[in-house]
């Protein structure tokens, strides 16, 4: 399937198979935040949404870990969005220009991982990571 | 020795992967399980903000001589709070909140120490020589303020817009409706917490949203060119934010007054044998210090410090006949890699044996420091000691000069949890 995540604005929702053998399992999302180059730090903003809940089922600064999304069989054909926006700010650095920031999001079936798929920003800050699925 | 060097090497080279610079970090000298041993070239050290882990050797000169001696320092804050993905994520908030409430400044900062070296036969008077091993705690009572205040306090009420707008984005596109007011209280709700000022800063987000949406109760998918003008003009201005903050080399360092208090115990492994151990002494100090930032230009580091320190040390007999009470003063000035300070200490004997010519005596040296990477500082010291002590009186005039490598090492055995 096709990665994603774009960056800094949405892209179009990608369908994201389930597996049958995992239909009757939990589907987690996690989100990590590597930072390529050394002398900076990031401070960063999380929004997990799913159709059919009104809440988000997250808004936070450290990204999800493991976070339910719902019962694999009752979130097919549902859009689900995350949105992460990450600014780099300097701490020792010789030279100004933001290093680049590697996202990445994994899926897990309970404890399985099912897929992941990752991106890299150039040195734009701040900047947006943001993955748009449709669950088959 | 070979192999303690072989060692340190190592451990440097290993650290180098994976940990970000810092700029004061693995001053390991500041501790206090390292100054009750008294081996240490100066005696006041600023207090700093403090790190997870560290681990390291320091020059310090022991009996005449410069040797390695070993610390460690670790902070239990963060065994609950992980400084995750090796210390990189930070919080804006937390920054801003990190001031001077006194209970929450211990909390985050309280720091133990654990420290050994050989005993020094001036500084542990009548115990046979052996290893002296030193374990303290300190923590800062009062932590300095932000040098960026109002830039980051803006850069928070940006995030906390382009957080709001963004989220409500998300759910249009996802595609469920967005009625105004429910969607606002309860993103309140997710975004408050008990701390007044940051709670301000939350409802102004929501009222400024409210406002700018109009007369609306539900947003639907029309909106969402709107909301995307409304996203750009926060981001443009946060772009800006953040290229003026990162000018400077650490903009989120600390300046202004800071306080520190810090106990500490030594006992003496005599002979290196651990069933000759006895307590040697017990102190208590305050180190008060005041930043000064300097810089014209922000992309230099350029720092004036001005400290103190109190202290109160209680001596075995077999240390001192009296115990001590110092007080001295520290100036010293940072350019980038460079520091240069000088530091008076004061102290007082409380019972002045009638052997000793007077119950004054003082320290006064200048230092060098040139810090080669994050983990290697060349210090070398020059100046003139207490007298050592009541037991055994040593020439006042006698000075001193050392010079040595300090290591600091450890951060390679954090794990890092994102």
């Amino acid at each position: 399937m096709a990665n994603p995540i774009s960056i800094h604005t949405d892209g179009p929702f990608v369908n994201f198979k389930i597996p049958e053998e995992n239909l009757g399992d939990d589907i987690l999302v996690s989100i990590s935040i590597e930072l390529l180059d050394e002398g900076w730090k990031f401070d960063s903003d999380h929004i997990v949404t799913i159709q059919g809940n009104t809440n988000d089922l997250y808004n936070d600064d450290p990204p999800p870990d493991k976070l339910a999304i719902g019962k694999a069989e009752e979130i097919i054909g549902k859009n689900f969005r995350t949105f992460s926006r990450i600014r780099r700010i300097r701490d020792g650095a010789e030279n100004n220009k933001p290093s680049r920031v590697k996202f990445t999001i994994q899926f897990f079936a309970d404890n399985t991982l099912v897929d992941e798929f990752d991106r890299t920003c150039d040195n734009t800050n701040p900047e947006n990571f943001i993955t748009n699925i449709n669950f088959q | 020795m070979k192999k303690t060097f072989l060692l340190v090497w190592i451990l440097s080279t290993l650290k180098s992967f994976s940990q970000e610079p810092k700029f004061e970090s693995l001053k390991l000298t500041s501790a206090p399980a390292f100054v009750i041993l008294g081996v240490e070239p100066q005696n006041i050290e600023r207090p700093s903000t403090p790190a997870d882990f560290i681990a390291g050797l320091q020059s310090a000169l022991v009996n005449d001589k410069l040797q390695p001696n070993f610390a460690i320092e670790a902070t239990p804050y963060y065994w609950k709070h992980p400084k995750t993905n090796a210390g990189k994520r930070i919080s804006l908030y937390e920054f801003l909140r990190n001031g001077n409430n006194v209970t929450d400044n211990i909390v985050r900062t309280f720091t133990f120490s654990f420290a050994s070296s050989e005993s020094d036969t001036m500084v542990f008077g009548d115990f046979q020589p052996g290893t002296g091993v030193g374990f303290g705690f300190k923590c800062n009572l009062f932590n300095g303020n932000v040098s960026r205040k109002t830039l980051i306090s803006s850069l928070m009420q940006n995030k906390l817009l382009d957080n709001l707008y963004q989220a409500m984005i998300g759910q249009l596109l996802v595609g469920n409706p967005v009625t105004i007011k429910n969607y606002v209280d309860n993103w309140k709700v997710t975004k408050r917490n008990s701390d007044p000022s940051h709670d301000a800063l939350v409802e102004y987000a929501a009222d400024f949203v409210r406002k700018e949406l109009g007369a609306k109760v539900v947003l639907t998918n029309s909106d969402i060119t709107f909301l995307r003008g409304q996203i750009d003009k926060i981001e443009d201005e946060e772009t800006k934010f953040l290229t003026t903050l990162n000018q400077a080399v650490f903009p989120l360092s600390r300046e202004g007054f800071m306080l520190e208090f810090a106990m500490a115990n030594a006992a003496i492994v005599q002979n290196n044998e651990w069933k000759e151990i006895e307590n040697a002494k017990t102190a208590i100090w305050l180190t008060p210090s005041f930043r000064i930032n300097t810089r014209k230009d922000p992309s230099v580091i350029d720092f004036l410090d001005i400290m103190a320190v109190w202290r109160m040390t209680w001596n075995s007999s077999k240390v001192d006949k009296t115990d001590y009470f110092d007080a001295g003063i520290k100036f010293q000035y940072t350019h980038n890699k460079v520091s240069i300070s000088g530091e008076y200490i004061a102290r007082m004997l409380t019972e002045k044996p009638a052997t000793v010519a007077s119950k004054w005596t003082n320290k006064l040296d200048v230092s060098l420091d040139y810090k080669l990477s994050s983990t290697l500082t060349f210090k070398a010291t020059f100046g003139r000691n207490f007298d050592g002590n009541s037991v055994h009186y040593s020439d006042p005039e006698k000075m001193f000069a050392v010079g040595g490598i300090n290591f600091g090492f450890g951060d390679f055995l954090k794990k890092s949890v994102e």
